[in-house]
Formats: C-alpha cells, sequence, structure tokens
C-alpha cells in the first residue's frame, strides 16, 4: 500500500485547502503531465460499472463507492447514483434534524428492494426506549419497514458496544425485522472501537463506519485489518478528509486520488462519500475500480506542498505582533470569500468592510515593514496588499 | 530580556486577541438560562477547525453557510439533575446563511413563536436565527414537553444577540400569495445538485391547487446569470424558447432529473419552476419572482 510521507498533509491543511484556490500552485512540471493525461483520459458523460465488495459477515455485496447522503440538496441527486448501480447510502437520525432521510426516503422510493440503506439512531438516544423511539421514527421518514444497518452514531469507547440495554433494545428491533444488520461509527478513538468489536465475545455489531483516509496512522490501519478479518464490514468515512469544495481548483483535485488510496485497502468494502451535486458523483463513482497510482500519490503529496504557503488558519497569533491592530485573520478570512470557495465577492466586500478602518489592511499603508509573523510561514503584507486591491 | 519582551507584548496586546477569540461568550447567559436552569461548567468555543468533535460529520453541512465559531454551554435543572438544556450558538457569515442553515433544520409541524428573525419549536427542541447566528436549544434528560422552558431560554439568548429581526431582503421576491409559508430554502452551493447554478433560493408555490417549486438565484450578475441559462439550454430535451432577447429570455423544456422545467433570466435575475403539472400561470409567476 502506498503512503504518504510523516510530514505531509494535516486534516486542517486539506479542509481549509478547499476554500482556498489551488490551481496555479498545483500546476507545478512534475503534476502537470500526470494531470493532463488525467483529463485525456476523462470522459464526461460515462460512468464506470459498479464495483462490489462484501459487507463483513453481513454477506451482503455493495459498491465500494457507496453514497453518503447527508450534503445532498435533491433526492434526485442520489437517485442518478442508484440508476448507475449504487446500492449503499448512508443517511443518520440526526442530519438536519431528520430531513436528510426524508430526502433518502423520496430518493429510494419505488426501488428500495434494490438497495441497502444505513441510517444512525441519535447520538444522544442511550436507552432502551430512546433507540426504539429513533428506530420507528427513522422507518416513518425513510418510509420503509427496514433499515439494513442501523449504527449507534459517533462512539468514542468501547463502552455502548457492551451496553446491556442497547443491547436489548436492538435484538428486540432485529427480532421485529425492522433492522437487518447493527453497527456503530467512530470519528474519534477509532481503535478503541474497533477493537472493543472484535474482543467483543457475542460478536454482537456487524459493521464499522470508521474515520479513515490517507492521513490515518498505520495503528488504525492494523485495528480495520483486524476487524475485517474478524468478519466486521468495515466502511470508511472522511475518505477526503472531511472537506470537499472543489470550486476554483478545476478539475485538478485531489479527491479521486484521496478515495483511491482508501479503496486500495482489500480490509474497506467501501467509502461513503458525501456527494451533493452531479459533478461530485461523477467524481467519485468513477473511482470504482481505478488503481491507485504513484501518479496520485504525486498528486496528494504536491497538494500537500502547493496549500501550505497560502492559506490561513485564522490563528489570531500574528495580530500579537501588529502594533496597529489591524484584525489580520478576518482579513485573510474575507479574502477566502472572495477567492475561495465561495467566490463570493460581495459577502467578501461585507466582511471586509465590517471591520473599522484602522483593524482593516489599509492601516498598512502607515508601515514601512510588517512586524507581524505568520506561524505557518505566510506573506502578511503581501496578503494584506492583495485585499487593499481586492476588497476595498 | 526576551522573555521581558514578550510579556510586555502580551500584556498590551493581550486584550485583542481575548476580543478576537471569545466574542461570542457574552451571548450565553452567565448563570440561569430560565428559572432553575442553571449553567453547569464553562462556555466551549468550536472554529471551523474543531465543530466536528462537537457535531461530527454534521460540521460539514455548516461549512458553505460561512461557520466560522460557535459558543455552547449546558444549563442544568435544578429539581432534576438528569436534565439539561444544551444551547449552542453558531456565527455564519451572514443573514442569508444563518437563515440558510435554519431553513435545513426548521421543522413542518414546528411551532413558530415570536423569538428572532424566526422560530421553530418543538417538544425538546428549539431553533432560530437573528442576524448572523442561528440558534439550537435542546432539553435532554426529560420525557415530558418542555416548549416554555426552551421559549424562556431563547429569549433571553436572542435578547442578548446582535442583529436586528429581519429576515433577509433575498426573500422578498418570494412574498407572495402563491407561496407555501415556510418552505423557502437557501443553498450556498450546488442548487437543485447542479454545480453551474451555485447559490439560490428554493420554495414551494401553488397555482390552481397545485404544487410545484420555484428557485430563484441569489448574488449573480448579468454575465453569470446568462452562462447559468446557456448551460440550462444544453441539457434540457425538448426545449423551447419562448423568448430570447438580450435582457430577457425564457425557455422550457425537460431536464433530465426534475422531467418538465421553466427557466426565466431577466438581466441578473434567474428565477425556474419545476416539479409542476400544469405550467398554466406558472411564467407570469415567475416574472414576478425576477421583478
Amino acid at each position: 500500500m502506498y503512503h504518504l510521507k510523516e510530514n505531509g498533509l494535516n486534516r486542517r491543511a486539506f479542509i481549509k485547502a478547499g476554500v482556498v484556490g489551488t490551481a496555479t500552485a498545483l500546476l507545478a512540471p512534475p503534476v502537470l503531465a500526470d494531470t493532463l493525461q488525467q483529463m485525456a483520459d476523462a470522459n464526461p458523460l460515462a460512468f464506470p460499472k459498479p464495483v462490489f465488495r462484501k459487507l463483513g459477515r453481513t454477506g451482503i455485496n455493495i459498491t465500494t463507492v457507496s453514497f453518503g447522503a447527508m450534503l445532498t440538496p435533491e433526492p434526485e441527486v442520489i437517485r442518478v447514483a442508484i440508476d448507475h448501480g449504487v446500492n449503499y447510502i448512508d443517511t443518520a437520525r440526526k442530519y438536519m434534524n431528520g430531513k436528510n432521510e426524508e430526502t433518502v426516503g423520496k430518493a429510494v422510493k419505488g426501488v428500495r428492494d434494490k438497495l441497502f440503506i444505513a441510517t444512525k439512531t441519535l447520538p444522544e438516544s442511550k436507552s432502551k426506549a430512546e433507540i426504539v423511539r429513533d428506530v420507528e421514527t427513522s422507518l416513518k421518514t425513510l418510509g420503509t419497514d427496514y433499515i439494513d444497518v442501523i449504527q449507534l452514531h459517533n462512539l468514542t469507547g468501547k463502552d455502548r458496544i457492551f451496553s446491556p440495554e442497547t443491547r436489548e433494545a436492538l435484538t428486540q428491533l432485529k427480532k421485529q425485522g425492522k433492522v437487518r444488520f447493527c453497527g456503530v461509527t467512530t470519528h474519534k478513538n477509532e481503535v478503541e472501537v474497533l477493537n472493543a468489536l472484535v474482543d467483543d465475545p457475542d460478536r454482537f455489531f456487524d459493521t464499522c463506519l470508521v474515520k479513515y483516509n490517507f492521513k490515518s496512522d498505520k495503528i488504525l490501519a492494523t485495528a480495520i485489518d483486524r476487524a475485517a478479518t474478524a468478519g466486521i464490514g468495515i466502511i470508511a468515512m472522511k475518505a477526503m478528509v472531511g472537506g470537499y469544495d472543489v470550486t476554483g481548483m478545476g478539475r485538478i483535485t485531489p479527491y479521486q486520488a484521496a478515495l483511491k488510496w482508501v479503496l486500495q485497502n482489500p480490509k474497506v468494502t467501501a467509502a461513503i462519500p458525501g456527494m451533493k451535486d452531479m459533478a461530485q458523483l461523477k467524481e467519485d463513482i468513477t473511482v470504482m475500480g481505478m488503481p491507485f497510482t504513484y501518479a496520485d500519490l504525486r498528486r496528494l503529496d504536491h497538494y500537500d506542498q502547493a496549500i501550505a504557503k497560502f492559506y490561513c488558519t485564522f490563528c489570531g497569533s500574528c495580530e500579537v505582533g501588529c502594533p496597529h491592530g489591524v484584525e489580520i485573520s478576518t482579513v485573510n478570512r474575507a479574502l477566502m470569500y472572495a477567492e475561495g470557495g465561495y467566490r463570493n465577492i460581495s459577502l467578501a466586500r461585507d466582511t471586509y468592510a465590517e471591520l473599522p478602518r484602522q483593524a482593516s489592511a489599509a492601516t498598512c499603508l502607515n508601515c514601512e515593514g510588517c512586524s507581524a509573523r505568520c506561524v505557518n510561514g505566510l506573506d502578511i503584507a503581501g496578503k494584506m496588499g492583495h485585499a487593499r486591491t481586492v476588497l476595498a | 530580556m526576551k522573555m521581558l519582551l514578550m510579556v510586555v507584548l502580551l500584556s498590551v496586546y493581550a486584550p485583542l486577541i481575548t476580543h478576537a477569540a471569545g466574542d461570542m461568550g457574552g451571548f450565553l447567559p452567565a448563570s440561569y438560562c430560565g428559572a432553575g436552569w442553571k449553567i453547569d461548567g464553562k462556555t466551549i468555543f468550536y472554529d471551523r477547525d474543531t465543530l466536528s468533535d462537537r457535531i461530527n460529520g454534521e460540521a460539514e453541512l455548516y461549512m458553505p453557510y460561512g461557520f466560522d465559531r460557535m459558543a455552547t454551554a449546558r444549563y442544568s435543572s435544578e429539581k432534576t439533575p438528569a436534565a439539561g438544556i444544551d444551547v449552542e450558538i453558531y456565527r455564519m457569515a451572514s443573514l442569508l446563511d444563518s437563515f440558510g442553515i435554519y431553513s435545513n433544520y426548521r421543522q413542518k409541524g414546528g411551532q413558530r413563536i415570536n423569538i428572532g428573525a424566526d422560530s421553530n419549536l418543538s417538544g425538546s427542541q428549539l431553533f432560530l436565527y437573528q442576524g448572523r447566528y442561528f440558534i439550537h436549544i435542546q432539553i435532554t434528560g426529560t420525557d415530558s414537553s418542555h416548549s416554555e422552558v426552551l421559549a424562556e431560554c431563547a429569549k433571553l439568548v436572542a435578547s442578548s444577540l446582535p442583529g436586528e429581526r429581519n429576515r433577509p431582503s433575498e426573500l422578498s421576491a418570494f412574498d407572495r400569495p402563491e407561496m407555501v409559508k415556510g418552505t423557502e430554502r437557501y443553498i450556498p452551493q450546488s442548487l437543485l445538485g447542479y454545480d453551474f447554478l451555485n447559490r439560490g433560493i428554493m420554495a414551494e408555490a401553488v397555482i390552481g391547487g397545485a404544487n410545484f417549486q420555484l428557485f430563484r438565484l441569489v448574488g449573480n450578475d448579468a454575465r453569470s446569470v446568462s452562462a447559468s441559462f446557456d448551460r440550462f439550454k444544453s441539457q434540457l430535451a425538448k426545449v423551447e424558447i419562448a423568448i430570447e432577447g438580450k435582457d430577457a429570455a425564457v425557455l422550457e423544456g425537460v431536464d433530465p432529473l426534475y422531467g418538465p422545467m421553466i427557466v426565466l433570466k431577466k438581466v441578473d435575475c434567474l428565477v425556474g419552476a419545476l416539479r409542476f403539472v400544469d405550467k398554466k400561470g406558472i411564467r407570469n409567476m415567475l416574472e414576478s419572482v425576477c421583478r
């Protein structure tokens, strides 16, 4: 399996990068050839044949790129994915206060028997009554009489896996035919959760939806390997490291590479990227069947290097060094609105205009040199000058 | 010497940092959020990088709406120790964005109470927005309905928030008798699931007893409206162009996802109708929404 170097892209960088245009920086010569090759190969109208893997001991075969529905505005987008073979849809009772389940319910109407639906109980639901209530509500909202995989939402440790009350509720729901399989989801302390699933002598839970991406450490990969070997179906979330905003980046995005990186691990059954429009749908499901190549590895690595120079974390630490109290992080945020994923110049100017004049980049004109320093090496004086041009 | 310099610098500039980092703390009631509901612990803040620690993957929903900071506190019941109210205040990029995230959570059966620009109350939770702020208040640890408790707490929170109680001006185009109240949604990206449409408002309307949906792009200039219109034209089947001029055009056709669709552009305005059964009266309606 390919791995990024240790000092590669971190999660924060990747998310922020999503809203900071990076196309120019990515066009460094070593990547250009790969990118041109990728674009030349692309057929904008073709969807690939679906590729399936078995979801652990559940025995069901699901598409390696399945559908994370949380961000999808309209059911029709999900329906297109279903029409092209995607057969596993993930939602949650919590998303949009249940409205996301409504969207999924509309999308699966008439084709329910051809696919698998996974949803989640509310994170705060711990008692038997609460779990049963959540499932009953989900069934009603989704417009179905069974849920394929019901998941305990957002576990951060092993305790709930062994909770007798939780198991009693889920066992009752299984006996009633309202749920087929039980799983958990985890974003934090994933290794403990995965190991607990394996160490459970009853093997009560069948699946684990786990945050896993090219920034994950080897300990997690080992835990995934152990769990999958024990028959736990592994589904990866946050495969794109949590961000998905490619506006302004053209077609040169690292997301396909990130998705391929996750799926190169045969212990992972599927990934569920959130897809909110047809462009993302096409980009993501095209990955099915594609190998992870050395070019992908370089793409991810170059992306890391490209963004490091010009994204602001808005930490505000540079502001200590400015003797005139310029609110540098707010100015940078306004620039992000203008030039990042938002591309919203009116929002950018409104944000900038909220600053008192003495806290804006105009104050920098009174200085001969900039004493503010960025811990990430940003050229603050340059950015303030740019802000005066773009936002004033 | 360096240490001394650092101490001097920090003492001079610390107030600026505190203001930049913690300016939402004062929006949460310091001691009680309603009679008998006492603050339990400290106010916790989340930013774009840490919001997922609080609400996990759902944090991604907030980012396109320009989320930049959240303050939250828990207030415990003095009578029933297990019961608590969690108050979350999210600062979004603008009034339109706070409305947008609110419109995602608003429930059809929810009750509107006179707090904030709009509010939606159920037995266990309350959503509202005011200015750039979206507020979610939830009661846990009790089975009974506590609407009054939620409303009382919400009033206290809203009273400390900056921002007028007005709705976004972008919604005024939808202030028409044919519109179904409370159905407007603001989508900050990929309206209708099309990346070329970007930001817009959707709402339900009724003409002649039949429901359909309307959308209108927001924040566009004439050039981008024309580009979106042309993209529509290229993807619709059975296109009929009813009017086509430099500033105004109407096209009717069949969209691959939504079926019959009517789209009107007028200078910097682009509106459309979909999911309708009968197109009678719809063009006039689109004209009026574009006015």
